[in-house]
């Protein structure tokens, strides 16, 4: 019993090792879909607001809610807080999720661009 | 003293033409009926200016702003067509002066209204090749070919937070203010 539950016990912790350097990989892949797709309106840096606001500290963030940044009124009022769901589903296609908003951008189409953007803006804190 | 001949010939092309005038060449004669506020054609002229040079280039960036030209022009031609002509209501109205020939900008405005959509998504489509232009630039250390990219998403931004609803806003207070077309 003993020895089923430390290799049990070996068996999560090999399948936790593995699964941080695969977020990681897909951070570093978001990483780049940022620069190429994101980048010209978004900083992420803490209080940075360019064309858009900044990106620092998004997820766990309420829409509309950065300060020094004048939002459209469909995004104060959407009633979001951003977490993988609510970005995944606004990354798709934003002026559908968040009809009115200001953001003039067609969304990321590709499922695993979108995962790997999230996974990158996940590490901005 | 009688019309010559070709002149005669003439008047019948010209009638010819009137007649058959395409909707895209009427919406010409309507652009250069009501010009667009300088400032804004200035800044027009500068962009195209500087987008132009950026497409003359070598390399990457050039061929990236070569596409972009296309619909940044296209954008341009339909923003001077209906978007921004209203604007030029704007100092006279702020004095309280309303004409029943400024009624043109209502049917501008309606038709701003009801392209909204497809004027948003070429927005999106100029802030898609900037951000390409934007990242090509940065591999190539053009920092000037940047800054436009960057000036040119901003404008785009500009256009939506402020001159389309502007320009709405004048022709609903135009709406309101005149009566109703005979």
């Amino acid at each position: 019993m003993s020895r089923f539950l430390l290799a049990l016990a070996a068996a999560i912790a090999g399948s936790a090792l593995l699964a941080i350097p695969a977020r990681a990989q897909n951070a570093q892949a978001g990483q780049q879909v940022f620069r190429a797709q994101c980048g010209i309106c978004h900083d992420v840096a803490p209080g940075k607001n360019r064309i858009g606001p900044t990106l620092f500290g998004i997820v766990g963030r309420k829409a509309g809610s950065e300060a020094g940044f004048t939002y459209s009124d469909g995004n104060k009022n959407s009633g979001l807080t951003w977490d993988e769901t609510t970005l995944d589903k606004y990354l798709a296609d934003p002026r559908a999720t968040i009809p009115g908003t200001k953001m003039t951008y067609a969304g990321v189409k590709n499922e695993q661009q979108r995962k790997d953007l999230i996974a990158y803006l996940a590490t901005l804190h | 003293m009688g019309l010559s001949r070709a002149a005669v010939v003439a008047a019948m092309a010209l009638s010819t033409c009137v007649a058959f005038l395409p909707v895209s060449a009427a919406r010409a004669q309507q652009q250069q009926t009501h010009p667009i506020p300088q400032s804004i054609r200035l800044d027009h002229e500068e962009a195209i200016r500087q987008l132009t040079a950026v497409a003359q280039r070598k390399g990457r960036t050039g061929e990236i702003a070569r596409k972009a030209l296309e619909v940044f022009k296209a954008h341009i031609r339909r923003e001077e067509e209906y978007i921004l002509p209203p604007l030029t209501l704007a100092p006279a109205i702020a004095e309280g002066r309303v004409t029943p020939d400024m009624r043109w900008a209502i049917a501008m405005v309606d038709r701003i209204k009801a392209d909204r959509e497809v004027i948003f998504a070429e927005h999106t489509t100029i802030t898609a090749w900037m951000n390409q232009l934007a990242e090509a630039a940065r591999r190539a250390h053009q920092k000037d070919v940047l800054e436009l990219a960057e000036t040119l998403v901003a404008d785009s931004l500009a256009d939506t937070e402020v001159m389309e609803p502007a320009a709405i806003v004048i022709g609903e207070y135009l709406r309101a203010k005149l009566p109703p077309a005979q």
